[in-house]
């Protein structure tokens, strides 16, 4: 038995070292395609960017860099992409520090998010793990630990496994990078990589999101909308590498957390997202919350 | 849980280890088998325990009684009580609905409107198997042919053993029970043996199966509009599944038991390498078929009675194995489909033509064997066709569409239903290679039991099959026979 268990044992360990090996070979793999376009545009562009937002959705649908900047005089990259959650934006931040040199001040605007919970659905996905390495693991498993959610604690072990060990992973990624990447759009370099829902509806015709609209119009949610008034002014903080849980000590990177903002159902496109208009209000309101802060650190 | 699970995987080392630590105490061994079982039973659906404990409770007494049963007609009380009890949970709980809606149609077609309701009723996974399994127990004693077990804990462990319990194979008291009641060797080569079929279980399962599945589905689903190039890959691709689902299941759940110690019953032997049908039923499914063979053809008379009842018994086997898998018209009529495919066969005396392995003592197949496998794998895949269709009507318009040939190329097809070329030919090398391993191995018990014997060539083997089954682990998908 014991001669049994322990090739069984040589056997998975050698099993473990190879699929290890594997992952090695794989090429980086960025999550997203908008994220890498995103990132090889900027990289390549001569335009010096010096405030980058990062976050899920509502930071990519909602966030108008041109209009942030006409407020704070600065020049501002949308990094949101959608459903890039906590650990996921984190992941992409860390990495694109790595990629692109910053020689000057430079803000980071995080969204301010919860990290969320590896739904049932999503676990194994590639989507949900491959940004699921150590210094991930360590931020998830505290915070669910912390909260008692040991099947979330579990998921995130889990996800680190299954994506060192590259399992379910490799067809994925190496079918990924044989496609042919297309540039990123122009409505979206132009914008500075900011594409709102209603502009994708009119510009990629898509029913989906049209449809998506209609329906939240017609929902009792929209009639019954109520404001959140904690979040009717955004809220914006200065906060430290180690808090955005960056390793850094470059210290022209400057750091910061906005919050969403609740508006009245008029300026949404759906549930979760603002329409055209309601972006407009809430990057205004984040330019003049920036600039307030700004102005008060000066005079300190 | 299912064994192409994560859960599965962290389950059965511990398992292990609990289960040889407890060698020296054959009695907290079976508890720790039963307590894994109910365990393993319990996370798909706590409730649904209550049945099988109810059904190994009744047959427990039920065996201990027929001994002592005073008279013919108290045993036969007693059996008919365990048939009831059995037979009630199956008719309830997966052929009552079919019953409602069969007598809504016939109402309809009569002339009249019955106004009956569907119950919403769920069925509980691996019903038709420990049903039919704890029923062998109390038919053998009632035959006299098995003695039955004073001890409870031994006649639970043997209905729950969680190899087994959900998708089979269907075990035999005599063969099971004094496996379960005697003391367990380690055995190295057995265990290494079971890991080796555990291996090429979730192979053909998670690899060959789930990928079949992903054309599969479209193809069925979509079937009015693709031409008969496309149902053809549809079909044969369904064969596969099928095949690679249910005998990969069967190879787990047997490479599990021989971890533990345990031989259970070869399922499957090769099945499509048979050279007709007779031959195709003693390699497919074989604990189900000989099931019925010894419950239901021998007590009709089998063999033994004039040509017209022996036809008679044929169709009764064949019609109530379509209606086991199924509570739909179509397997019946499948069931049927091999009946009649069956019958000129035993009219002309040629059904146990075959009773050898092909090609035996040769490394590769005469042209008249492989003409006769193609022939009977070409029938067999016809008669899936019912098998997986929704309704007799979609499976004959299957087949119909099958002769429109229009001028579209496949990787075309395969673009509108949104799946891609470059999965076919992977699917195709997967079944390529198990068709390979299971030819070599056509005379053991599973694909991977003879190998190179140059270590590092098997070891290549090995680690091949852990990473592609690794890379294709996800998604988890149920297996067919869980619907059974």
């Amino acid at each position: 038995m014991k001669l049994f268990a322990t090739k069984v044992l040589i056997f998975a360990g050698l099993l473990c070292s190879i699929l290890f090996l594997i992952k090695q070979t794989v090429p980086y793999y960025w999550g997203s395609p908008l994220i890498e376009k995103k990132i090889k545009h900027i990289a390549q562009d001569s335009k010096v960017y010096d405030n980058f937002f990062i976050g899920s959705s509502k930071t990519y649908r909602q966030i108008n860099p041109e209009l942030f900047d006409r407020k704070t005089k600065l020049n501002s990259y949308n990094l949101g992409n959608i459903g890039q959650f906590y650990l996921e934006s984190n992941y992409i931040l860390d990495h694109f520090l790595e990629e692109y040199p910053i020689k000057e001040k430079t803000n980071i605007l995080i969204q301010e998010m919860q990290i969320s919970k590896i739904a049932d659905g999503n676990l194994h996905t590639l989507k949900s793990k491959y940004f699921m390495d150590f210094k991930r693991l360590k931020i998830g498993v505290k915070y669910f630990w912390n909260k008692k959610d040991y099947t979330q604690v579990y998921r995130h072990i889990l996800s680190f496994i299954e994506n060192k060990l590259c399992i379910g992973e490799f067809r994925e990624i190496i079918d990924y990078h044989l496609k042919d990447a297309n540039e990123l759009r122009n409505h979206i370099q132009e914008q500075n990589g900011f594409y709102s829902l209603e502009q994708e509806v009119v510009l990629d015709d898509n029913k989906d999101l049209l449809n998506r609209n209609k329906f939240f119009k017609k929902s009792n949610q929209y009639k019954k909308w109520k404001i959140n008034e904690e979040l009717k002014n955004v809220r914006i903080k200065k906060i430290t590498p180690s808090y955005a849980n960056i390793n850094t000590e470059n210290e022209l990177l400057a750091f910061h957390q906005f919050s969403a903002i609740s508006l009245d159902a008029k300026y949404y496109f759906d549930r979760g997202h603002l329409n055209d208009k309601g972006v407009e209000i809430y990057t205004k309101k984040l330019g003049n919350a920036f600039n307030l802060l700004h102005s008060q650190t000066n005079a300190q | 849980m299912l064994f192409n699970s994560i859960e599965y995987l962290f389950f059965l080392p511990i398992v292990f280890i609990l289960y040889w630590s407890l060698n020296k105490q054959l009695k907290a061994q079976n508890l720790l088998v039963l307590a894994a079982s109910y365990f393993f039973y319990g996370l798909w659906d706590y409730r649904f325990l209550s049945l099988i404990i109810i059904s190994s409770f009744a047959d427990y007494f039920i065996g201990l009684n027929l001994p002592k049963a005073a008279s013919k007609q108290k045993k036969n009380l007693l059996l008919t009580l365990s048939l009831l009890i059995n037979f009630g949970f199956l008719l309830y709980f997966k052929y009552c609905n079919f019953f409602i809606e069969s007598f809504v149609d016939l109402s309809a077609m009569l002339g009249f409107t019955a106004n009956l309701q569907t119950l919403n009723i769920i069925l509980p996974v691996g019903i038709s198997f420990y049903t039919f399994q704890t029923l062998s127990y109390t038919i053998d004693i009632y035959r006299g042919s098995l003695q039955p077990t004073k001890s409870a804990l031994n006649f639970f462990t043997y209905v729950a053993f969680f190899p087994q319990l959900v998708a089979g194979p269907i075990e035999r008291a005599a063969k099971l029970l004094p496996q379960i009641e005697l003391k367990r060797t380690f055995d190295y080569d057995q265990a290494k043996d079971g890991m080796r079929q555990i291996l090429w279980g979730l192979f053909k399962k998670v690899v060959i199966a789930d990928n079949c599945a992903l054309f599969v589905n479209p193809i069925f689903d979509n079937y009015q509009e693709l031409s008969g190039s496309v149902l053809i890959v549809g079909a044969i691709l369904f064969s596969f599944q099928i095949y690679c689902d249910f005998s990969g299941y069967s190879d787990i759940a047997i490479g599990t038991a021989k971890l533990l110690g345990i031989q259970l019953m070869q399922n499957f032997a090769t099945p499509y390498f048979a050279r007709d049908i007779a031959e195709f039923w003693r390699r497919w499914h074989i604990s189900l078929s000989t099931w019925f063979r010894d419950y239901l053809y021998i007590p009709l008379g089998g063999s033994r009675v004039g040509k017209i009842l022996q036809l008679r018994n044929i169709f009764a086997i064949f019609l109530v194995s379509g209606f086991w898998h199924g509570a739909n018209w179509t397997f019946i009529f499948w069931g049927l489909i091999h009946a009649l495919c069956y019958i000129p066969q035993t009219l002309a005396n040629t059904n146990r033509k075959f009773l050898g392995t092909v090609a035996e003592s040769k490394i590769f197949p005469g042209l008249q064997e492989i003409y006769r496998m193609i022939q009977t794998f070409t029938i067999v895949t016809l008669a899936w066709i019912f098998f997986r269709s929704p309704s007799i009507g979609d499976s004959f318009s299957y087949i119909q569409r099958i002769f429109i040939w229009e001028n579209l190329e496949l990787s075309t097809v395969l673009d509108s239903l949104r799946l891609e070329m470059e999965n076919l030919y992977w699917a195709i090398l997967f079944i390529c290679i198990v068709l390979v391993f299971e030819w070599f191995n056509r005379t053991q018990k599973h694909g991977l039991e003879i190998l190179p014997k140059f270590i590092v060539i098997r070891y290549s083997i090995y680690i091949a099959l852990c990473l592609l089954t690794l890379e294709y682990f996800y998604g988890e998908s149920s297996f067919i026979y869980f619907q059974f």
